[in-house]
């Protein structure tokens, strides 16, 4: 989707050779290192839709926490060029007690909204929601569906610089996940989000995004145009063993 | 470093809003709501008054008012360590999800726990207005006091934010240890009652003298004692700036440490 025409911008988010490790306990005083990312370099451009492929278990929801700044890289270098990277969550901070209205404050300030931006983007909040009157009921009389498109509207409308969605756990309900997906897609369309899309359903990814990158074992395995990447991806499916092949069939 | 992490301006809007959310958040959690911040330091007080006052006989004058100065003043540090301990291991899912300078969390409980404090305050005053006690001028030293309790408070606070993330039974071992310090503090009993060898070393705790201090203002007609509150502001500000950095230092690991 960059405009070839157009001077080329620096990149929005940039990682090179990144790596994230967790400290694994084996007993009251050893600990092993344990490396989720081992060398991951990729850039995304605003406007971008980046897919990100790969199985179970080889780092993409780690990579979401770090492009999130939720998590420091420990070696390797992220550079980041946005103001606002949001990771779209069902509910963030939400407070079961208070109403629907008073967590779109809580949630919009969680993403570094002011009470003004949020309050201007209240009722789009709501409407996008389709929590209508329920909006001024405790959150604790939701359903979870009705919890999860409370978080989604909040993270959607607050139009963060990147939008981070993990497929897994950031898409709440069937039926409202098709309005999360158009609602996507039109901003992707309209160059108006860049958003890096984690999942390992690769239609998804193919139908959504326009650049993927192929992560594999914490390494990029490919970074390019959608449609090579996942065409590799899946040709690798098809050639590994069976559990490998049961992860991207899935869903 | 730790200036510009201790800069929460831009955080404002967020503390303001999170603490008054956390705030109503408990009151509506149960049937009689906000009573219950007045109703438990009644209960408190009648029950410390009948075994101390009554049964014991270790009252000492005005011992209503006596115990409700007590309690109330060292419930505010009491609560409000507790909170800020737990803040940010309390809130590991939202850490996870958003990046957030984790200096917020504690300074967001600390807020929480002085509306709970402001709240309870009309009880405080008018239990010295029943037994007769009349504002005078030594009231004003009041907010004095409540200044160097709330920055004890956060000294205490931060540092044990900081470190419960990484050491979880540090806040198993810090209410155990805030509830043998009700017990040390002269909150039912007069710090003067005690043997003189011991006393000595009474007044070491810093909430001793608080709560000391808080009796002087409020019942004593006294002004309390400048150098000892100068001692325990300084000492304060000390363990306030361990705490920010501690937690300036800590805050990107946090994430990582509180994964499941």
């Amino acid at each position: 989707m960059s405009d070839p025409e157009a001077p080329a911008a620096p990149p929005i988010l940039s990682l090179r050779n990144v790596g994230v490790s967790y400290w694994r306990r084996r007993g009251l005083l050893s600990r092993r290192r344990h490396w989720a990312l081992h060398n991951v370099s990729f850039d995304l451009h605003r406007g971008d839709c980046l897919g990100v492929v790969g199985r179970n278990g080889v780092g993409k929801s780690t990579l979401l926490r770090l492009l999130a700044g939720v998590m420091l890289p420990d070696k390797g270098t992220l550079v980041r060029r946005a103001n606002r990277v949001t990771l779209l969550t069902l509910r963030l901070g939400f407070l079961e007690y208070l109403s629907g209205r008073e967590n779109i404050v809580l949630g919009g300030l969680f993403l570094g909204l002011s009470r003004r931006e949020i309050e201007a983007r209240a009722q789009s909040i709501i409407d996008f929601s389709e929590l209508a009157e329920a909006i001024d009921e405790p959150v604790v009389t939701y359903s979870s569906g009705m919890k999860a498109r409370l978080g989604l509207a909040v993270a959607l409308q607050a139009e963060p610089d990147v939008l981070l969605v993990d497929e897994v756990t950031g898409v709440g309900d069937r039926q409202f996940r098709k309005k999360s997906f158009a609602a996507m897609r039109e901003r992707i369309r309209a160059r108006s989000s860049t958003v890096v899309f984690v999942s390992h359903n690769a239609s998804h990814v193919r139908r959504l995004c326009n650049r993927a990158v192929w992560i594999e074992g914490g390494v990029t395995r490919m970074e390019g145009e959608v449609g090579e990447v996942v065409d590799a991806y899946e040709a690798w499916v098809d050639e590994s063993p069976k559990p490998a092949a049961r992860d991207v069939r899935a869903a | 470093m730790t200036a510009g992490y201790a800069n929460l301006l831009p955080y404002r809007q967020l503390i303001l809003y999170k603490a008054w959310c956390d705030f109503r958040a408990e009151a509506e959690r149960t049937l009689l709501g906000p009573l219950w911040w007045i109703l438990d330091p009644l209960i408190s007080m009648a029950i410390y008054y009948l075994v101390f006052g009554v049964f014991l006989k270790r009252g000492t004058e005005d011992f209503v008012p006596f115990l409700i100065v007590g309690i109330l003043g060292y419930r505010l540090f009491e609560g409000s360590v507790r909170r800020m301990g737990n803040s940010i291991y309390g809130a590991r899912s939202l850490c996870d999800q958003v990046a957030l300078r984790k200096l917020v969390l504690p300074v967001t409980s600390l807020l929480t726990s002085l509306y709970e404090f402001a709240f309870k305050l009309p009880l405080l005053f008018g239990v010295l207005a029943l037994w007769g006690f009349r504002a005078d001028v030594h009231y004003a030293a009041l907010p004095a006091v409540l200044a160097v309790e709330v920055l004890l408070t956060c000294a205490v606070g931060l540092v044990l934010a900081a470190l419960v993330p990484f050491v979880p039974d540090l806040a198993n071992a810090a209410t155990y240890a805030l509830r043998v310090g009700f017990f040390l503090s002269g909150v039912m009993y007069s710090g003067e009652s005690l043997p003189a060898g011991v006393q000595r070393w009474f007044w070491l705790n810093p909430m001793s003298q608080l709560v000391h201090a808080q009796r002087q203002a409020l019942m004593y007609g006294q002004w309390p004692e400048a150098p000892v509150l100068v001692w325990i502001a300084a000492a304060s500000a000390l363990g306030l700036l361990l705490g920010i950095w501690l937690l300036a230092r800590c805050d990107g690991l946090y994430a990582k440490r509180m994964m499941r």
